[in-house]
């Protein structure tokens, strides 16, 4: 069996089943079913399929009252929605809190903003401040001494050497 | 009989201490010219590494009897020394000879000026709590001398 054939003769099955074929197309169909034992099995399945489940429906109770419900349900949400009601009414808040509010983030940022390199960079106490500074100095004045001076020649300076006591010199006791 | 005044009583001490002060400066141009040897020693011993004869040779420097008008080149002298002890890593005897220099200064401005020279050392030692406890010591006592 082709493929189309066998589309259009699950078409026609469905249609068979349902009971709305009609004409030539029932000829065709019943033509069909009697030369092919596979299609009687399958519309036999399909019969008995569709018994089972109609048998079933008419033994569920049937709540009349459900879909009523239901649909009163629905209605009543799309009403609630669209006046507003039924919503838990929020906190009135005045416009002083959301001020309030407002000022007390944008303080927040100043203080932040303002004071953020103080917190990140400077010490705790004025003492430790000036003791990076003294680190500092020192540091860019030994660099500054082994740029200038490679070899190690700061002791060559004696400072007993006579020239340096020029202040000796200087007698306060000494007559004009 | 008039009371005497300090300004009379000026002239007459300066007449009496002048020779006492020509003296002690003769002693010290003496003692000038043997620190100025000391130290070429002790430059020569730190050149040629041999960093362990250091202290007694600074201990001789500095056991010299100086006027206090000369302290402050023995601060300058103890500066360089640890200085150029710290650039060969002899930070130990840096810090021995910055004692020995502690000991034989007497101005609080002196004292200041080598607590920091310690503190400098440990901080290059990698010391911190002691480079901020002598930084500390050095800026309590400057802070005692007056104009500075």
């Amino acid at each position: 069996m082709k493929t189309t054939e066998c589309h259009s003769l699950s078409e026609s099955l469905t249609a068979y089943l349902d009971g709305e074929l009609e004409g030539s197309e029932l000829g065709q169909f019943e033509e069909a079913l009697q030369e092919s034992q596979a299609l009687r099995e399958e519309v036999q399945s399909h019969q008995t399929a569709r018994r089972i489940v109609e048998e079933s429906l008419q033994t569920l109770p049937l709540q009349e009252t459900l879909w009523d419900g239901i649909r009163a349900e629905i209605s009543g949400g799309f009403e609630k929605s669209a006046t507003g009601a039924g919503r838990q009414p929020a906190p009135a808040r005045g416009w002083l809190w959301r001020w309030a509010s407002l000022t007390a983030v944008a303080a927040a940022l100043l203080v932040a903003v303002f004071f953020y390199p103080s917190f990140s960079e400077s010490p705790h106490s004025p003492m430790e401040q000036q003791y990076r500074d003294f680190v500092r100095s020192r540091q860019l004045q030994e660099q500054e001494r082994i740029r200038s001076r490679p070899e190690w020649t700061d002791v060559e300076d004696n400072p007993f050497r006579r020239t340096s006591f020029d202040d000796l010199n200087d007698n306060p006791f000494a007559g004009e | 009989m008039s009371r005497p005044t300090p300004k009379r009583l000026a002239p007459l001490l300066i007449f009496c201490l002048a020779p006492l002060a020509l003296v002690l400066a003769q002693d010290w141009d003496e003692d000038r010219s043997q620190a100025e040897a000391q130290y070429e020693i002790i430059k020569l011993l730190i050149k040629n590494d041999e960093f362990g004869k250091v202290p007694a040779a600074t201990q001789k420097l500095f056991s010299l009897k100086f006027p206090e008008s000369a302290e402050q080149h023995f601060v300058d002298t103890a500066e360089r020394i640890s200085a150029a002890l710290s650039d060969k890593h002899q930070y130990d005897v840096a810090h021995s000879v910055l004692d020995q220099a502690l000991k034989a200064c007497k101005k609080k401005k002196s004292h200041g000026r080598l607590y920091k020279e310690k503190a400098w050392i440990f901080k290059k030692q990698g010391n911190d709590g002691d480079a901020m406890k002598y930084f500390e010591m050095a800026n309590k006592m400057l802070a005692e001398v007056p104009g500075s």
